[in-house]
């Protein structure tokens, strides 16, 4: 299996940082939670350590292992002051996405049109993109419990069965109605994908939904499911990480939620500080990728205009060997 | 609506329309590598479709099947959806016979295997391929079968050709093109097929067949007219099908507009 | 066998004894293993159980990170973690088809409920069971008998029934994609109709008419970048590209973020808040 190379490692633990770094800022700035020191205190070992080794390792430094350790602990010491200085900086600001903010004017919908709602949670079994599904059909089924509003649940996975029903149960009692919460709407039907689309196209006809909500990894089923909340009249809201199905959510859904849109609902739904910081953390990554990109762009294109310099060539260091 | 659409698409398959094919660059890749293939390797073909996308992949496998098998090349055959195990067997059959080829000697059908077990088998078997399948799909032995010769571990290991309706490529490049540098051509559906032209650009594939046109290009290369090269009339019709509705469509919207204004 | 399992198999079961004995004896093993760390777990006082949790899930999240980051012997291409995150890959895969009964119990209990009820439409709970039975039936006559009344069977339910409802429905997208299309495409503004004059492009040169349509266009030269199959192979080879790579960069940011969260137990909201 594929290792990771130096500059993959560094690649990754920077981008891993920056997004930790805004969590820590965030924390910091609650307030009153152990979690903020103790990440604070473990991104400062990695800080101190990770570029020292980096150091360290390359050949032809001078005094290599000093100033492996000085590099280090300065980043360490700057990193603890930005995080402390935080505790007194602007709340966390993320614009408005409307495919998220539609979630509650869907559910409003069904429940004045007394017609229940369906949430499909995607196909890909238990993993990242579901368990992002799973949190956004917690405040889903926490407003349908509110407002007294059946939300069914079709899931082509076992596990995700168990854990939605939980959910939902949980959703249920966290309102005050538990007993509103019925078992026969969370639903396995089949881990085939056509044997679950056409399961889901069934329900949406027979109980007549008035909101569709499709999140999480979608295949080829994702323009049956679409459309037939299109034919049935549903309002739909989509989000989905895979690229392929975003064109089909985009024509025949109401809103969808494009791209890392996806991931940042969480944070969007919650405004929970971690997960705030997370997002804005996710940007810096991003822009630190961006800057890598035109570097290199910009480096590989004075080289192919034929300067010689050496060091023009070093995004080649980034190529795997 | 509807019936346009299903009428548009059976009168070419019946009537039998032909239209020329040009070759893309990507398909092209396709062909040459597995050309470029020693004769001494052997050549794994991955079924990760079933029956919904049979139209679009099944040409992809029998094209492929049918070069290997006429430049006297071998292959295996290794399915991850039942479905699509039994339709590549029967392609497999069909051709070989049509050839006058041997199952067991010049190819073989190592089976259905659950898609749980794609990551043990990504570990596994480019140590030792014998050992991570043991049999074929009928249960003999792999070690026992002449088509199996000398195959050991990943080095001998021409070419990998994905064919697939999920899109499961990363895998394969991380754990078998990445480490290894095994040739890795891709047969996608045309959905799907768009995300590959990453993987095309940076080397990662050598070649892409992009559903049921890459079959039909693929066939074209191979002087051969399967089902891609007569249903790519049929795709052709339906495609002025549904441009002539969308420009109908924004007629109506325009007039409509205008009207409103 | 013995050998791979030392726990307990290795002083109960005997050698040469039968496949099952051993098979009794690993799942033997699992459960007691399984119940010790659940006793276990009852032990911890419940305020201690999140921190217990989180560390447990650290530790199993560091075993593939620092076997993805430790170097490699480049002979054998695995380091010191790299036998060990095999093995707890299948080990998962075992956990996982632990799961496997519950999809089939809760189809089984919600269409007997529906059937038992006399719900309107349980004659469509019905045929599930029909089908059900059928299918089992099938498939377990066919594994047990070389009969060909029971190969005809499986492959009548298995490639007639199951494999042709399955092409059919994918089937439907292609109607109603036509729909979707016909709706969705519209001139509302400038990018949109951008939007849709590049639809064209690629969707004639993806199939064999738009080759026709532009073939009087010369090969070579500029002109032929006109022809339908080179514009759309260019709009798929570059702006589709960087698009893709644009929006896979995002994705997988937010992936990672999402997977630093729940590695060090970070993630907040839905079931990482509940009470143990």
């Amino acid at each position: 299996m594929e290792h990771a190379t130096l500059p993959i490692a560094v690649l990754l633990a920077a981008l891993s940082f920056s997004i930790l770094y805004k969590i820590c800022q965030a924390l910091s700035q609650q307030g009153g939670d152990h979690r903020s020191l103790v990440l604070t205190i473990f991104l400062s070992a990695m800080l101190v350590v990770v570029p020292a080794l980096v150091i360290m390792a390359v050949p032809h430094v001078p005094h290599r292992r000093a100033l492996g350790v000085v590099v280090g602990l300065a980043l360490a010491g700057l990193f603890w002051y930005s995080v402390r200085r935080a505790r007194k900086g602007k709340p966390l600001y993320i614009r408005r996405i409307p495919g998220l903010s539609a979630i509650d004017e869907a559910v409003g919908r069904a429940t004045e049109m007394g017609r229940p709602m369906i949430f499909c949670p995607g196909l890909s079994g238990l993993s990242l993109p579901t368990l992002q599904a799973l949190s956004i059909l917690k405040h889903i089924t926490t407003i349908a419990a509110k407002y007294r509003t059946r939300i069914i649940v079709p899931v082509a996975d076992s596990v995700v069965y168990t854990i939605a029903e939980e959910i939902s149960k949980d959703a249920y009692a966290t309102e005050g109605v538990p007993e509103q919460f019925n078992p026969e709407d969370i639903r396995f039907l089949s881990d085939d994908q056509f044997a679950y689309a056409s399961g889901c196209v069934g329900i949406m006809n027979r109980e007549k939904i008035a909101s569709n909500f499709m999140f999480g990894y979608f295949f080829a089923e994702s323009l049956i499911l679409a459309e037939t909340g299109h034919q049935v009249g549903a309002m739909q809201v989509a989000g989905t990480p895979a690229i392929t199905q975003i064109p089909f959510f985009i024509t025949a859904a109401d809103y969808t939620i494009i791209g890392d849109e996806f991931y940042a609902a969480s944070a969007y739904l919650s405004r929970e500080p971690t997960l705030l910081g997370s997002l804005v953390g996710q940007d810096y990554a991003k822009a630190i990728l961006v800057l890598i990109i035109l570097a290199g762009a910009v480096t590989l294109s004075l080289a192919g205009l034929g300067l010689s310099w050496h060091w023009l060539h070093w995004p080649n260091w980034l190529k795997p060997a | 609506m509807y019936l346009l659409l299903a009428i548009v698409i059976a009168v070419p398959l019946i009537w039998r329309m032909e239209l020329p094919i040009i070759v893309s660059p990507a398909v092209r890749g396709v062909y040459k590598a597995v050309e470029k293939m020693p004769s001494d390797k052997l050549a794994i073909i991955i079924i990760y479709w079933g029956s919904g996308t049979t139209a679009e992949n099944r040409p992809q496998v029998e094209a492929l099947m049918r070069h290997l098998m006429m430049r006297g090349k071998r292959f295996a055959v290794l399915a991850f959806d039942p479905q699509g195990n039994e339709f590549s067997y029967q392609s497999g059959e069909q051709i070989a016979k049509e050839l006058g080829k041997t199952y067991g000697v010049d190819w073989v059908q190592w089976g259905y295997r659950p898609p749980a077990n794609l990551l043990p088998l990504l570990l596994s078997f480019p140590k030792d391929v014998i050992g991570a399948f043991q049999t074929d799909h009928k249960g003999k032995k792999l070690a026992d079968m002449p088509v199996m010769r000398g195959v050991k571990d990943i080095k001998d290991i021409g070419l990998l050709a994905d064919t697939t309706s999920v899109g499961e490529l990363d895998s394969w490049i991380a754990y078998v093109h990445g480490p290894y540098r095994t040739p890795i051509v891709y047969g996608p559906t045309a959905v799907i097929a768009p995300e590959a032209f990453n993987s095309l650009d940076a080397g990662q594939i050598t070649g892409l067949l992009a559903g049921m046109k890459g079959a039909a290009e693929y066939e074209h290369l191979l002087n051969e007219k399967g089902f891609a090269t007569r249903a790519a009339s049929a795709l052709s019709t339906s495609h002025v099908l549904i441009i002539v509705l969308i420009i109908l469509g924004n007629i109506g919207y325009i007039s409509s507009r205008r009207r409103a204004e | 066998m013995a050998s791979r399992f030392p726990i307990f198999t290795h002083w109960l079961i005997k050698p040469g004894a039968p496949w099952y004995a051993w098979l009794l004896g690993i799942i033997g093993d699992f459960l007691i293993i399984g119940g010790a760390v659940f006793l276990l777990l009852q032990l911890v006082p419940s305020r201690w159980r999140k921190g217990f949790i989180a560390v447990l899930t650290f530790a199993a999240g560091l075993i593939y990170s620092v076997e993805f980051f430790a170097p490699a012997d480049p002979k054998t291409n695995a380091n010191l973690l790299t036998g060990f995150v095999q093995q707890l890959g299948i080990a998962t895969n075992v956990v996982y088809s632990f799961a496997l009964g519950l999809g089939v119990y809760n189809l089984l209990r919600f269409h007997g409920l529906n059937v038992a009820r006399k719900r309107p439409g349980w004659h469509n709970n019905l045929a599930f069971f029909i089908a059900f039975a059928a299918m089992l039936f099938a498939g377990l006559w066919s594994q047990a008998s070389d009969a060909k009344a029971a190969k005809n069977l499986y492959d009548m339910l298995f490639e007639g029934i199951v494999a042709a409802l399955g092409a059919t429905m994918f089937s439907t997208i292609g109607f109603f994609i036509v729909s979707a299309a016909y709706r969705a495409f519209r001139i509302r503004s400038g990018e949109a109709t951008l939007m849709l004059a590049a639809a064209f492009v690629v969707m004639l040169g993806q199939v064999p008419i738009g080759a026709y349509l532009t073939s009087s266009l010369p090969t070579s030269g500029f002109w032929s970048n006109l022809r339908f199959e080179r514009f759309s192979y260019w709009i798929l080879n570059q702006p589709n590209m960087a698009a893709w790579r644009g929006m896979s960069f995002g994705i997988e940011i937010g992936a990672l973020a999402m997977a630093l969260r729940t590695w060090l137990s970070l993630e907040r909201g839905s079931f990482f808040e509940k009470e143990l």
